[in-house]
């Protein structure tokens, strides 16, 4: 326990030392004949061991004063044991995270449809973690056969060639926001499955999270205290962090502030207020998720199409990329030519309050459609309004919508209140690193360097505002020898998703897309007029987006 | 055995005549006991300093220090020159000891102290049967911000100068009844919402505890105002009392009442009276003026408002700013081709703005079915108004206020009359405070000789332009205020 001082030994030297040339100074001062000096029989006997007992009293009390405050206990390791953290944690009715373990769909890659047992043990890995299946999984080659949850089919992909899928749940056996790996991530295993060819990812794994630190409970202590309600911008996000666990970062903009659009729509022109927009990071990244969708073919003669998203259907989604036939593994097999972001204002059932949207306003919330349009010429026998699958990727923030409805509800909205849940403005990074190995020194692991780069900048947050090479310095450096070093400058870069209605993909001045590049510090351009600062804006940045250079040693040999 | 501060010296007595008569070592004894017992007091006082820190309404503001001692040497000891001015100069006053017509010179022996030292009870030559005894203000001053005691005799003069083999002469001061800051506020609560303070004050410790109160509860008038008084330096009212006196001493305004003791620069004007009943939140002196629903529309002084929207202003490409001046108008009404009644009063600003900005104002009002002519009717009815049912004049100002007054608050501050010293930077949290479909919008009055104090703890433009405060403020002009600006 290290509240108390309860052995001597505990106590420094410097406390020590102070008690002791008090008291020597005061007893030689008041009783001058008495031979004070350090080493003698009296201040052997009586000053030192006064000095110890007084010493352990102030510094007792000091600690027991210290070790109320987490600020206090996080700055001395002295203090730190998870005893006393708890029981401060306690008092802000907080409990330490113990973080979550990453889950998802592994696709497997057979040559043969044939019956493939995949046993609970079997592991699977990838940017070094390993992954296990949430249970025995049988593949088994007709939908007949399917008798429960355990029983999967094995699909054709390309029977021609003999390629088959076979889609199994996989969990991480380590929690850690690094088992979030993106779609397509390429696993391997030490098992042997006779007709397995490779295992990917189906999907972008979710659920992956860090046990929290001292520091991360510091910045999330004003929750505890805090009430949940919508009484003002600490309380919101207080109550939104309490009622959705994934949601890591909230930013409110109301009355005032440059950002907040909504408010200029009187007759006046100027802002009357009375509005607000919740900027809520509801993940840690966006998901990425492939989805078979039904396009609608608009005009025959150019061979015209449009795929419709309604609001519920990946609500305030970013954007859709890699469109593409059914089952094809073709990238990009079908050229996106507009997207248009509608807004639908019909009432939302259970929810007696529609905020006011203007303009770009509805972008990136849940009440944002999406029109997508692109061209596929085979249209042979076809007519206007005939309808043919696709397979398309769609990025978004998960429970944009249940956020959204959350707040606009009686029981927690404002009666008039007219708050908007939006999804943040995502700066999507990407960023190169260098590093030269020091003479002798061991290869750097450069998976561990992208999960943990990523999980830094991932941790930027609104009030951080700016990302600073600082931060990406700091996250390698742990995992790095002592003369291997970051050959600077470092490459950042992002592609800011700007709120717009409708764009081009492909058209650099019709894109939807604010690119910023830099070397010591990615600062988001100050654009209230299009509801982009640091304020709105967040970076994301997936550990497959941090490219690693090990170049090999410049030290001469000494 | 309870503790008497004298238990010390009759620590022989109690003990028997034979010990308090015949023992030889008598003056050791004591001199043994009195040092223990001065740690056990610090001792206890550290306790009572750890109990203190469990409340945020009781946390210390500063740590007291029975006895530090402070040894310097000539080397760190730092001698200045001070003029004393003359007569002929217009800073001195009545009474300073100047002799007329002469200046004096005058020598200065700075110190250096921990910076964290903010307040000394006395300093003594040494803690027991003192033969030097240093009274603040009298025979030195702390100076804090420099971190220096500045003794007006030389130091090596007045203290015994002692000296090991191969040293630098070297004094040893004992201070006795140190203030010392450990940040105790920001480190158990302060900490928690982000709000730092480079030196604590019982106002950090109120500011604190107002974005405390402003959390637990949610957003409410009395934290607000209990948080904007802290920020400015400007005490508000903490409960129901009875103002019993106003007392203007040589250096300060204080409002007495039967709870507490509330103290005001010199310049503050009491805008309460003996025998008042002031709440919880109140201000008591024309330092701050806060403004709230009808009394923004109804109260607020000021000789206009100006517009400053640049998305309004760009959308209809103006090129400066529009003015909503605070005096009657005449109003004329047009009727357009679509048989519209148009309503148009005087605003300040260039020609080609102020009629964009109409036009502006016409075409929304039209497409919104709430045009300007229908939001100035005086009597009830639906549809286009009859010229019957119009206000032949308008105050612009306040017409423009009446649409801002439910989502706004308007605090007027004279920069003059302000303490904001560290909380100064802590302003960006009135921000957290309101709900955030509330604005606050602020003016600031400056004297002149504001203008040119580069200590100024507010600029001229100063913190409250912060985002979600609103506006920036009036400009050299106290006592007459000028125009705030709306976004």
């Amino acid at each position: 326990m290290s509240v108390e001082v309860t052995n001597l030994d505990q106590l420094t030297q410097a406390e020590i030392q102070a008690s002791e040339a008090f008291l020597r100074d005061f007893i030689a001062n008041a009783a001058a004949s008495l031979d004070t000096t350090p080493g003698t029989v009296f201040d052997q006997l009586i000053t030192k061991f006064h000095a110890l007992l007084h010493a352990s009293n102030k510094a007792t009390h000091m600690r027991y004063k210290e070790s109320n405050s987490l600020l206090r206990v996080t700055e001395d390791p002295e203090l730190a044991d998870d005893d006393t953290v708890d029981k401060i944690l306690s008092n802000y009715l907080i409990e330490r995270s113990v973080g979550g373990l990453a889950a998802g769909q592994l696709l497997l890659l057979l040559d043969s449809k044939v019956f493939t047992p995949v046993v609970a043990g079997t592991e699977f890995s990838a940017a070094g973690i390993t992954y296990l299946p949430t249970r025995s999984f049988s593949g088994v080659t007709s939908s007949d056969l399917i008798l429960n949850s355990s029983h999967r089919l094995v699909f054709d992909i390309d029977a021609v060639n003999s390629e088959y899928g076979l889609l199994i749940d996989v969990v991480a056996n380590t929690v850690g926001s690094a088992g979030n790996v993106r779609k397509n991530t390429a696993f391997t295993t030490t098992t042997t499955l006779s007709n397995l060819t490779q295992a990917v990812s189906a999907g972008d794994f979710e659920g992956g999270a860090d046990s929290e630190t001292n520091t991360d409970l510091i910045n999330r202590l004003h929750q505890g205290p805090s009430t949940k309600n919508m009484g003002a911008r600490g309380t919101i996000k207080a109550m939104l962090l309490a009622a959705f666990p994934t949601v890591s970062d909230v930013s409110v903009i109301g009355a005032g502030d440059p950002e907040m659009l909504r408010d200029k729509h009187s007759v006046l022109g100027i802002s009357t207020h009375g509005k607000a927009d919740l900027y809520v990071r509801s993940r840690t990244l966006p998901v990425t998720t492939t989805v078979t969708v039904s396009a609608a073919l608009s005009s025959a003669s150019n061979g015209s199409w449009v795929i419709t998203f309604d609001r519920d259907t990946y609500a305030g989604m970013y954007r859709v990329s890699n469109l593409r036939t059914t089952g094809s593994t073709v990238t990009d097999e079908f050229t996106i030519t507009a997207v248009q972001r509608n807004s639908d204002t019909t009432a939302v059932d259970g929810l007696d309050m529609m905020p006011q949207m203007y303009d770009n306003e509805h972008v990136f919330t849940r009440y944002q459609t999406t029109v997508v349009q692109f061209t596929d010429t085979n249209v042979t026998g076809l007519v206007a309004a005939d309808t043919r699958d696709y397979d398309i990727d769609v990025t978004y923030m998960p429970i944009l919508a249940e956020v959204n409805d959350f707040v606009l509800d009686r029981d927690n909205r404002h009666p008039a209140g007219d708050y908007l849940v939006k999804a943040p403005v995502p700066c999507l990074v990407a960023i190169t690193i260098n590093l030269i190995k020091g003479p002798g020194a061991p290869e750097p692991d450069t998976e561990a360097i992208k999960a943990s780069v990523a999980d830094a900048v991932n941790n930027t947050d609104f009030v951080s505002g700016k990302l600073s090479a600082d931060v990406v310095i700091q996250a390698i450096r742990t995992h790095l020898s002592a003369r291997t070093r970051i050959k600077l400058p470092i490459d950042m870069r992002g592609e800011i998703l700007l709120p717009v209605s409708d764009l081009t993909p492909g058209d650099v001045d019709n894109d939807g897309s604010l690119w910023v590049f830099d070397t010591d510090e990615l600062a988001i351009p100050y654009n209230p007029e299009d509801m982009a600062t640091s304020r709105t804006v967040s970076y994301f940045l997936n550990s497959e987006d941090v490219q690693v250079n090990v170049l090999a040693s410049d030290h001469l040999v000494v | 055995m309870q503790y008497t501060p004298n238990y010390a010296s009759n620590f022989l007595a109690n003990l028997g005549t034979f010990w308090s008569v015949h023992f030889a070592a008598q003056d050791q004894l004591l001199a043994i006991t009195k040092a223990g017992l001065f740690e056990q007091e610090q001792a206890q006082l550290n306790s009572l300093d750890a109990l203190s820190t469990i409340s945020r309404f009781d946390v210390p503001v500063f740590h007291k220090q029975l006895w530090s001692k402070l040894q310097i040497t000539a080397s760190a000891s730092a001698e200045t020159s001070l003029v004393l001015h003359s007569y002929d100069e217009t800073t001195n006053e009545y009474g300073g000891g100047i002799v007329y017509g002469q200046s004096t010179q005058g020598r200065t022996w700075k110190i250096p102290v921990p910076a964290n030292l903010k307040k000394v009870g006395c300093i003594v030559d040494r803690p027991v049967d003192p033969t030097v005894w240093l009274v603040p203000g009298v025979d030195f001053i702390l100076d804090t911000t420099n971190h220096v005691i500045e003794l007006l005799k030389d130091p090596f003069l007045q203290f015994t100068p002692t000296a090991g083999v191969d040293e630098e002469l070297s004094v040893s001061m004992w201070l006795f009844g140190s203030d010392m800051d450990l940040h105790d506020a920001y480190n158990q609560f302060g900490f928690v919402f982000n709000t730092y303070a480079a030196s604590s004050s019982d106002l950090y410790r109120d500011l604190v505890n107002a974005i405390w109160d402003t959390h637990i509860k949610g957003s409410h008038a009395a934290a607000f105002r209990a948080a904007l008084g802290a920020l400015v330096g400007v005490p508000v009212v903490k409960g129901t009392e009875l103002v019993e006196s106003i007392i203007e001493r040589t250096d300060r305004l204080q409002v007495i009442t039967d709870a507490n003791v509330y103290e005001f620069k010199l310049g503050n004007t009491a805008t309460v009276a003996v025998g008042d009943t002031v709440n919880v939140g109140d201000f008591l002196t024309d330092a701050v003026v806060m403004l709230e629903g009808q009394a923004l529309e109804d109260d607020l002084a000021l000789p206009g408002v100006v517009v400053d929207n640049s998305a309004l202003l760009n959308s209809i490409g103006a090129k400066g700013t529009l003015t909503f001046v605070n005096y009657d108008v005449d109003v004329t009404y047009t009727v357009d081709a679509d048989v519209h009644t148009l309503a148009r009063f005087p605003i300040g600003g260039r020609a080609a703005d102020v009629d964009a900005f109409w036009d502006y104002v016409h075409v929304t009002g039209k497409a919104a079915g709430n045009s300007m002519a229908m939001a100035l009717r005086t009597s009830p009815g639906t549809g286009e108004p009859h010229i019957n049912d119009l206000p032949l004049t308008i105050n612009p100002m306040r017409f423009l206020l009446g649409v801002l007054k439910h989502n706004a608050v308007f605090v007027v501050l004279k920069a003059h009359l302000l303490n904001v010293v560290d909380n100064g930077r802590s302003l960006y949290m009135l921000r957290k405070l309101l709900p955030a479909h509330v604005s606050l919008l602020s003016s600031m009055e400056y004297e002149v000789s504001d203008m040119y104090n580069e200590t100024s703890d507010l600029g001229p433009e100063g913190a409250f332009a912060a985002d979600g405060l609103s506006s920036v403020m009036d400009e050299y002009s106290n006592p007459e205020p000028t125009a705030f600006y709306v976004s």
